[in-house]
Parts: C-alpha cells; structure tokens; sequence
C-alpha cells in the first residue's frame, strides 16, 4: 500500500471539470464546472437525479468517453495521485485503468462477457496487468470470489453469467474490479439494477472490501438511502455542477440548498407513515440549453428576486459548501 | 440485514447426461465404439460411432493395397491416410468420453455453446444434414482409398464408352469410358474443397472488416462500408467470368476470386452485431479494466457476433458450391480432365438421353449436398438464436 493511501491524503483531485458534447442540436454541457476531491480510504458519494451529470463525471476520470462527440474542456483538471490524467496518453490511461482505478458498472446482466466462464475474465485483468500465467490466474480468481462471498468459488469460477444471479454477477463484477488491487474503486450505481436485500449485501461488501484493501470508493448513486448507508462526504449535482458538499451527518442533518432538501423530502419516511411521498415537480432541464441564472430556478419553491443571476459555490465552513444565494443571509 | 449467500438455480440436466451409467461402460467402449451407447439405448449416438469405426475398418481391410501404398504416394494420399487414421481413433475415444461425460452430471461450465449444441441435436433434420455433411467431406478425403478406378483413365473406347451400370462400373462409364463414380467420388473433393476454402476466406475477410467498422464507427466506418456497397454492387457472376477470362482458369483463381467477393455480407452482418455489441456494459467494463483495442475486438466483440456468421457461412458454402458449378458448367470453372460436378453435368447434357447417368448423378450429388448445407444452416439459426430456444 503506498503513502498516498493514508486516510485524508488527497488521492483523486476534480477541478473545475466541463465535458461537453458536441451535438447536431447544440452543445450539451453535461458536466459543467464541477469541482470535488475523493481522500484516501474515504467513501466519496456524488447524488443527483437522471441527467445531471454524474456518470458523465465518472466516465472522464477514467478517459473513458468517445472523443468526439465528448470534449473535456480546456482549464478542466483530474489529478490522480497529482498526476493530471487530462491529455494523458491512451497508453498511459490503459494502465491506469484496471490497474490503479476500476470501475463498475449499474447493469450486472449485460457486464459481463457472456461467452467466457467467470474465471477467465476476472483472470484476464491479472493476465493482462500482472502478466500472470493462466493457472496461477485461475488460483486468484477462485480466492476473488471467495472474498466477494460468492459460495463455492472452486464451482463458481468455471461457470457462464448466465448461470449466476444477478447479486452473484454484481459480486464477480467487484471481483473484477479489485483483481488488480487498485486504489480508487468507481461504482456506478451499483445497486440499482439488484433486488433490497441483495443491495444491502453488495453495499455491506463494498465498505468491507474499502476497508480491507484500503482503497478508496467512488459512488455514484441517485438513493440517498444508499448515501446514507456507506458513504462519509457527499457531493450533491444538479444540472452539471455541484450544488452542495458536506459530510453524510450534514447534508441529512442540515441541508441548505433547496434542491438537497427536496431530494430529502421525497425520501419515505418511517416516523410518518401514511404520508403521501413528496417529489420535486418537473424534470431536469436539457443540458443543452440550461435555465440562466439558477439553474433550479424553475422547479425551487423558494425562487424569487436573486435567482435569476448565476450561483456561485458559497463555501460554509470546511468541506461544507451550497450553490444558493440564501445560504450567506 | 444478513449477508448469506444467494440461492442459485441449478441448470437442468439434459436427457442424455441424465441416463444411467452401465457398469464397464468404459471398457465395452475399448471393445467397439458405440456398443455402450447403443446397450444404454442411444440408438442415435451408438449408431454413428460404431458406423465410422466400422466403415474405416472395412476400408482398411478391402483396400490395405492402397492403404500401405498411401505412405509413400503424394499429398492427397497422405492425407488420406490421415483421415482414416484420425477418424479411426476419433471413433473410439468420442465413445469413451461419451461414457465418461454421462458418468458426471454436467451443471458446472455450460456454455450457450454448449445450450445451442444441444438445442441442434433436437433438430432431426438439421442432424440428418450435419450426418451428410459430415460423411460427404470423409468420402471426399478418403477418395483415393475408396473410389474403384482412377478418374481419368480412359479405358477401351470400343467396349467401354457410354456402359450403363454395370459390377465393374457401378455408376456406369462416360464417353471418354471413363469411370462415373470415380469422378463423381473425385468431383467431391473438387467441389466441397472450393466451397469449403472460399467461404472460409470470405469469412475470415468480413468478420475483421465488420468488427473494425462496427467498433471504430465514424470515418473508418463508413470508408470500409462504402467499399462494402461498391463490391457488393458488381454483379457477381459477371465479375467472376471477366476474371477468369482474363487469367488462366484454375483451382486457385475461382477459390481466391470466389473468397474476395463473399465477404461483404460477412462484414455487414458482424458490422451490425458489433454496433448493438458495443454499447453492452462489458464492452465498456473491458475499455474500464484497460484492455487494449485490439483485444477487445478480438476476444469481446468478435465471439459473441459469431453466431450469426456461422449461419451464413454454413449457407454460404452451399452456394458456393452451386456457383462454383455454374462456372464449370460454363468451362469457365475447373478444366478437364480434372472432375468437378459442374464439368460432369456440363459434360453429360449432350448425351442426356442415350446415357442419362453421366448427368444425373452429379446433379444429385450438387443438389443433396447444397440441401444438406441448407438444412444445417438452418437448424444452427434456431439453435443459436435464444429468442427461437423453448
């Protein structure tokens, strides 16, 4: 384990992101201006709703968009371990990619490779990265998914996805993903695709392995619940930037954008039941054409005088920032 | 909120695997192939071990001549001799595993090949195709070990020119007196050789140039579909007898210029299968894990479009093969004295009534072999289609 992997040392440094796209319809800003930091060790949670430009956000840290349509915009910074992954070589990001940072995905039915057998493809990585032969490659898998709690793995790990559940796909992905020991994991809603209680197990083995492998996690996610179950900051983005940071206790605590305190309000809720759940009307807008001024201008029942001019990031304390004029008074 | 392990749903046993081990099943297989299987009741299975076993067997002992002089003789006899051997002990050891697969039950590892295999052994006439297939390319490589006599020996033109069938010519004689069925039994080889070898390029060609397209996308994409559309717009007959006017008719040339004209469709099919591949989510978990480009077509996106190629290269050789008789028919294809169906049929039309075998055969021969082809494209469609699997 190295030194950047000690708790609180910066490992992952996002700043002033914009990844737009170039579309026949216009210029997409899909990621517009987004700033945030993932610690070593720490669970970084980035919430919002469909649209907002988190997976966007995800993509470019690994390099992973296709260039064009996708442009990361000039003065945008992603340093990894202070190196800045923005313009770095395809070379360079391949090592990384698997290597150092892994990702997965929403989908456990269609990411796996259906035509190979479980132990051949969390064994490739090793192959590829490690330059393992195949049997020692084999032995590693099967201890892989022993560790992500797949039973029987010497059985398991000559079997097709399509004989796996879709909790047991999710647990080959993460075995996968952590193959090559890699410092920061990026998950990509992990849990939306699974059933409750699977996703209880997937999240609980998340923050197991976080800490038994001392990497640091990523998670992308539009459940709060899910937030609140594993995470220790969390960034909140809305129409392509960040419209709040604060650690888990503060933005369930004490939200102060708006648009945090909607999410929050339309969360069931167990002290109150029989209560209708509440939502935020309307829809985010098209990142091509977003509103002037505040962005949730037109869905915020507080809107008013002072909404109509930009909002700039209004910094609260350590950590603890809100994208909302009203904060400061 | 606990953390045990999902259950997990036990693939079903197939029929076959499911049927019970005879004791000394292994070692009735050492005996004769086939004779576990056929004692256990599967007819299907014990029939064609035994069959193989013992048609080379028959051939070793009738024609142990031939056999003994193959290690000497040139490289078709050779690989004559290969084939008997090889399909000798292929009978024997496909027994024994036989036995040794329905010992254990088959639920770990199966794959949607293996799912697909088993939905085509279901498919009766796909399998009587595969059978024919299967038997016409062991008859073709083992010609020169069967056929009675030497296909371009002409013999007395007085007494054996023009003979209906006869003991000694079973498929009577031409009217060169030359043997039918050696030809015929030589045409084989020409004809499924071709088929065979030009789909095989074209295949090879399509699914590269379609997975580069599909996966790249913009400017290589549509350069390689446009030259697709370009080729695919020359008529094809035409363009194949403008070549081969031009060079010296041979084997080589209607193979290659048979090869590079196939394939556009290849590539259109795999184009298609990659476009809707690669926006699945291990696509995008391979470029995640860092896998090079190359890999990933390769060993991602290549395998899992294959399916609908098989089916059309499958169909393809059977018209390959039709073409390819086209051309011979026309003189544009193999020349003589060399046989090939087409040549024969060719040959035979100005006799048709006199000696309606010199015809006959050979168009049979074209025509149960292309259904044959057709019958197993076929089958492999709905077997390697899930939608189509109950």
């Amino acid at each position: 384990m190295s030194d950047a992997q000690t708790a609180g040392a910066s490992l992952l440094a996002v700043s002033d992101l914009r990844t737009w796209f170039h579309t026949d319809q216009g210029v997409a800003r899909a990621v517009d201006g987004v700033s945030f930091e993932v610690r070593g060790r720490e669970t970084l949670g980035i919430v919002g709703e469909s649209g907002c430009g988190k997976t966007v956000t995800s993509l470019s840290v690994l390099g992973l968009l296709p260039q064009p349509p996708a442009k990361i915009q000039e003065g945008s910074s992603i340093r990894f371990e202070g190196e800045e992954l923005v313009g770095a070589s395809t070379k360079r990001m391949r090592a990384l990619r698997g290597n150092e940072i892994s990702m997965i995905f929403q989908e456990p039915m269609s990411s796996l490779n259906p035509v190979y057998k479980v132990g051949d493809q969390i064994g490739e990585a090793l192959r590829l990265h490690r330059g393992m032969n195949k049997r020692a490659s084999r032995a590693e898998a099967v201890r892989l998914l022993t560790e992500v709690g797949i039973p029987e793995p010497d059985r398991r790990v000559d079997e097709y996805p399509h004989q796996l559940s879709g909790g047991m796909r999710q647990r080959v992905m993460i075995a996968m993903a952590l193959s090559c020991e890699p410092q920061l994991l990026i998950a990509d809603e992990p849990t939306t695709a699974l059933d409750v209680t699977i996703q209880a197990q997937i999240l609980e083995l998340l923050a197991s392995l976080r800490d038994s492998h001392g990497m640091a996690v990523l998670l992308i996610t539009h459940d709060l619940g899910v937030v609140a179950e594993v995470c220790d900051r969390v960034v909140v983005m809305y129409a392509g930037q960040v419209v709040e940071t604060g650690t888990v206790h503060e933005i369930f605590q004490d939200p102060q954008h708006p648009y945090t305190r909607g999410l929050l309000d339309s969360l069931p809720s167990v002290d109150d039941p029989g209560q209708r759940l509440r939502s935020i009307p309307g829809t985010v807008p098209n990142p091509i054409a977003w509103p002037h001024g505040c962005r949730f201008k037109d869905r915020c029942s507080l809107a008013g005088p002072g909404c109509e001019k930009p909002q700039d990031l209004v910094e609260l304390g350590v950590d603890r920032a809100a994208r909302c004029w009203r904060v400061e008074s | 909120m606990s953390r045990g392990p999902e259950t997990v749903v036990e693939q079903p046993v197939s029929g076959y695997a499911a049927s019970a081990r005879r004791p000394g099943g292994r070692g009735l297989s050492a005996v004769l192939p086939g004779l576990p299987q056929l004692l256990g009741g599967r007819w299907g299975t014990g029939a064609m071990a035994l069959l193989t076993w013992l048609g080379m067997g028959l051939i070793l002992a009738a024609r142990s001549d031939r056999v003994l002089a193959a290690t000497a003789g040139g490289w078709d006899q050779r690989v004559a001799l290969a084939t008997l051997l090889l399909a000798l002990l292929a009978s024997w050891i496909w027994s024994w595993r036989e036995v040794a697969e329905a010992d254990r039950l088959k639920t770990v590892g199966v794959s949607q090949w293996d799912l697909a295999v088993r939905a085509f052994s279901k498919n009766r006439t796909a399998v009587a195709g595969m059978i024919v297939i299967v038997g016409l390319y062991l008859v073709a490589l083992l010609t020169p070990f069967i056929a009675p006599h030497d296909p371009n020996t002409q013999y007395d033109l007085l007494t054996n020119r023009l003979v209906g069938m006869s003991a000694e010519h079973p498929l009577g004689t031409d009217q060169f007196a030359r043997d039918v069925l050696s030809r015929l039994l030589y045409g084989a080889r020409i004809s499924l050789s071709i088929g065979f070898v030009a789909v095989g390029i074209s295949v090879t060609i399509g699914t590269l140039l379609g997975a580069i397209a599909g996966f790249f996308g913009g400017f290589i994409d549509g350069a390689i579909m446009r030259f697709v559309d370009m080729v695919i717009s020359f008529p094809r007959l035409i363009l194949l007898i403008t070549i081969i006017a031009i060079f010296e008719p041979s084997i080589f040339l209607i193979i290659t210029v048979l090869g590079l004209t196939l394939w556009p469709s290849t590539a259109r099919i795999v184009r298609g299968e990659v476009l809707s591949l690669r926006e699945r989510e291990f696509v995008q978990a391979a470029e995640a894990l860092g896998y090079p480009k190359k890999r990933i077509i390769l060993r991602h996106l290549i395998p899992n479009a294959l399916a609908p190629v098989i089916v059309a290269a499958t169909l393809g050789i059977g018209n390959t093969i039709v073409l390819e008789a086209g051309l011979s028919f026309l003189g544009l294809g193999v020349q003589p004295p060399t046989p090939s169906w087409g040549t024969m049929v060719a040959a035979g039309r100005n006799n048709l009534l006199g000696a309606w075998w010199l015809s006959t055969f050979p168009g049979l021969a074209i025509v149960f072999t292309v259904l044959s082809f057709n019958l197993v494209g076929d089958g492999l469609r709905d077997a390697l289609d899930p939608r189509l699997r109950s």
